[in-house]
């Protein structure tokens, strides 16, 4: 059984934000119906025609369909259903609206105007469906002086403050992130905000809007940095691998090529435990080190000597010998080492997916463990258009003559290669 | 006036530090009644951890712990002990869900797992957050924020590929499996609802970071590539960088060749640049980074970061700058929304706090409230049982609450 069997989601939404909920919310049963078009596949499926060596591809090979291939678009719409509908034309609007009718959810994350440009904003898809479901993933939400501007994740994480934290040091530059991380903050509150809206008309019967501003909860975030500026005035700085008060606290080069293990003693008696498991050398027992503040106030030389004891030594083997002793260590794990971590697969966290044009491969499906209705990865990222026939068809209704009609016309085509010149 | 959306939800709030306060932070705020139990005398680790409110560190005043448990209820209550693991029995009796973020061994070691306490209210649901989760060969190892990013594989890929890997400046580690346990709950209460199956959610910080890696898991999977770390640059097709400028950083960014030529021509006012050799396709932009650096440095030093981030929406192009918390509390478009709502704490004073992640049209948030002071629902919380206020002295002269 699935916890969210029954819930028939339309998910127009694109990259990384809109998807990651989608995929929470397919992942654990519900139906989701991604909405796309020949002329505007998610573009997180890449280019229909990809300059050699650009995107992830299985073993670099983009193929013959290989929007149908992209590693981001397959890794973030699993469990999903793809329809392929031109919204620019007036039948294709019209699908959706009979879609809307018969579904609980309709998501976005364009700019605020957009939706209601193609003539599906709220009001319109409430007259189809009063008890509609409507969340709309903006940028800067839909009201106020910037609600037109357009962002991505790494220019939200400069818009929230969460890039002003991050860096070497206070003299350096603030560093973005390995990935757009405000993407999935929006995601998960989005989540959220469509269970508690469906929650609401379970109890009332009355549908609603629910406006996200991508911003304002990727700020949530920094909530305690927030407040330290409006009760002390100040303002927080970057201090790169280093916390305020445990020491040594750092990320030490170990044996291997771009290998790295983090080590972070926070009380005496860890920085106990840690010198017994080094092997007590004469630096462990000097006077200096023998307090949280000596070690804090002399954490220049203490880090040049731990990375000293780490350098010859392997980074896992490293976290195992000292977390035995309740030291805190963990590897700075590499996304190969990610996809062979003896816990993740003892737990399960990586499913096989097979794709009938991308192949057999490991992918990250639940999140979060439910015992009794543990979700995952319930189908393959569809291929663009793949559920053309099951949508226009099964759940609604049309006749084989429409559905070639629609095809004739293009409104329904899942080949973006047909579009380009040549 | 409508119901909040978890308006007759009751939760007791065993969490402490950072994961598990926001997810029952945002459960509270959305209508629940969320109770959370303090150890006597010391409370949420939080209440210990700056900064502080005019820097006296006083258990009200963490802006952390200000920040985390707004909406919420205080009871203090000792579970190590047989009374208070017993009052804690009644008060499940009375509750539709427990959130904990205990290591493993620990509610079993006191009889109180999700299995025992099922057995006092069969319809319970428990959101257990952890390091590693509740099972597999790492379960009782610790992290620490650092250490979450780097065995969930996000810190390996921040920083510059010289350097060493660069934790982020937010708590992301926590915040976001305090996300994915508020995701989790709300799929659970939503399955107890519409089927009637009660269940454990099991949340682990080490699977929540590595949940969020877009494509860099696939980089293995597809192709056994390392991704490596990409500075503070784009890799990809596109331009990207943070740049300083007279008064900060900006982050300039051009996704399609149509972005670059505006950037070169209503920005830099530069339109020789566009087919410049140098710079003319994505391929030289790289190569040539450090001169197209200071092309652009050239400009955005007579240039302030709000000022570029207007002109170059304005033209059409995402850029961003990078805001302190100040350019945050003071920006328009934040005020213009009534983000930041003030809230009035007994000790800490009235300020503006952070305030909803989203918006709800027609079920409202509950009316952001301040963090408890220690023990302050004791009276309430326990009169519910039946307890009087001479069994509370009781109970408060035995440490018990």
């Amino acid at each position: 059984m699935l916890p969210l069997a029954g819930i028939r989601v339309i998910d127009a939404t694109v990259i990384f934000s809109g998807p990651y909920c989608g995929k929470q919310l397919a992942d654990f049963g519900a139906e989701v119906i991604k909405l796309e078009s020949a002329k505007h596949p998610d573009p997180s499926r890449g280019s229909p025609n990809p300059p050699r060596g650009s995107g992830v591809y299985p073993d670099g090979e983009p193929g013959p369909r290989p929007w149908n291939r992209a590693g981001l678009f397959n890794a973030l719409n699993t469990s999903k259903l793809s329809l392929s509908v031109d919204l620019t034309t007036p039948a294709g609007v019209g699908i959706v609206k009979r879609l809307a009718k018969v579904s609980d959810v309709v998501m976005d994350n364009f700019r605020a105007n957009v939706m209601a440009r193609f003539g599906l904003g709220y009001e319109a898809l409430r007259e189809v469906n009063p008890s509609i479901i409507v969340i709309s993933m903006s940028a800067n939400g839909m009201s106020g002086p910037e609600r037109d501007y357009a962002a991505f994740g790494a220019t939200l994480e400069q818009t929230t403050g969460m890039a002003w934290l991050t860096g070497y040091g206070p003299d350096d530059a603030p560093y973005r992130g390995g990935v757009n991380y405000p993407d999935p903050v929006a995601g998960l509150h989005a989540v959220g905000a469509i269970l508690a809206a469906l929650r609401h008309r379970r109890r009332t019967g009355k549908g609603q809007f629910v406006d996200l501003s991508q911003r304002e909860g990727a700020a949530c975030l920094v909530g305690e940095s927030i407040l330290d500026y409006t009760i002390n005035g100040r303002i927080a700085e970057r201090r790169g691998n280093r916390d305020s008060s445990m020491a040594p606290h750092g990320c030490y080069r170990c044996k291997g090529e771009d290998s790295w293990v983090t080590i972070a003693i926070g009380t005496d008696e860890q920085w106990k435990s840690f010198s017994v498991a080094i092997g007590s050398p004469a630096w462990a027992t000097e006077a200096r080190f023998r307090t949280v503040l000596g070690r804090w106030q002399n954490q220049n030389e203490l880090d040049k000597l731990v990375e000293g004891w780490t350098v010859g030594r392997d980074h896992v083997e490293i976290m195992h010998l000292l977390q035995k002793v309740g030291v805190p260590a963990a590897p700075v794990l590499n996304n190969v080492e990610l996809l062979h971590d003896p816990h993740l697969n003892r737990r399960g966290f990586w499913e096989w997916v097979n794709h009938p044009d991308a192949g057999r491969h490991l992918h990250y499906g639940a999140s979060v463990r439910l015992a009794a209705t543990p979700g995952g990865i319930q189908r393959h990222a569809p291929c663009l258009g793949e559920h053309n026939h099951y949508v226009l068809r099964a759940i609604l209704g049309l006749s084989e003559d429409e559905v070639r009609q629609l095809d004739d016309a293009g409104v329904t085509n899942s080949d973006p290669r047909s579009l380009q010149p040549g | 006036m409508s119901e909040a959306p978890l308006s007759g939800i009751t939760v007791l709030d065993l969490t402490q530090y950072i994961a598990g306060p926001y997810c029952t932070k945002l459960l509270a705020g959305l209508g629940a009644e969320v109770v959370k139990i303090e150890k006597p005398g010391r409370g949420d680790g939080a209440r210990n951890v700056g900064p502080f409110a005019e820097d006296d560190p006083h258990p009200d005043k963490s802006t952390l712990f200000l920040y985390l448990n707004t909406n919420k209820k205080s009871v203090t209550l000792d579970l190590k002990s047989a009374t208070g693991a017993s009052l804690f029995k009644d008060l499940v009796k009375q509750a539709d869900l427990v959130v904990e973020n205990f290591a493993p061994r620990v509610m079993p070691s006191l009889a109180l797992d999700y299995e025992t306490l099922k057995q006092f209210k069969p319809s319970l649901l428990m959101t257990s957050i952890s390091n590693f989760g509740q099972t597999g060969p790492y379960r009782d190892y610790l992290l620490t924020e650092m250490l979450g990013l780097a065995v969930g594989g996000l810190m390996f890929i921040t920083g510059d590929p010289e350097r060493e890997p660069l934790k982020l400046g937010a708590k992301l580690a926590q915040y976001i499996t305090g996300l994915h346990a508020y995701t989790g709950t709300m799929i659970a209460i939503h399955c107890r609802e519409s089927t009637g199956v009660a269940q454990q959610v099991d949340v682990s910080i080490m699977e929540s970071v590595a949940s969020i890696l877009d494509v860099t898991p696939l980089w293995a999977s597809y192709s056994n590539l390392v991704r490596p770390r990409a500075g503070n640059r784009h890799t990809g097709a596109y331009l990207f960088c943070i740049l300083f400028c007279r008064d900060g950083y900006t982050g300039i960014i051009a996704m399609t060749p149509k972005h670059w030529e505006i950037y070169c021509k209503k920005i830099l006012e530069r339109p020789g640049l566009i087919n410049d050799a140098r710079f003319a396709t994505s391929h030289a932009r790289l190569q040539n980074a450090d001169e197209l650096d200071a092309v652009m440095l050239e400009w955005t030093m007579e240039h302030e970061k709000e000022e570029i981030y207007h002109l170059a929406q304005s033209a059409g192009l995402p850029f961003g700058y990078v805001a302190t918390f100040e350019d945050l509390v003071k920006s328009p478009q934040l005020g213009a929304r009534d983000y930041f709502e003030e809230v009035d704490h007994p000790v800490a004073g009235k300020v503006l706090y952070p305030g909803r992640p989203f918006k709800l049209t027609e079920s409202p948030w509950e009316p952001l409230s301040c963090a408890p002071l220690l023990g302050e629902h004791n009276e309430e919380i326990y009169g519910r049982l039946g307890l009087k206020r001479e069994d509370l002295t009781r109970l408060r002269e035995r440490n018990v609450i």
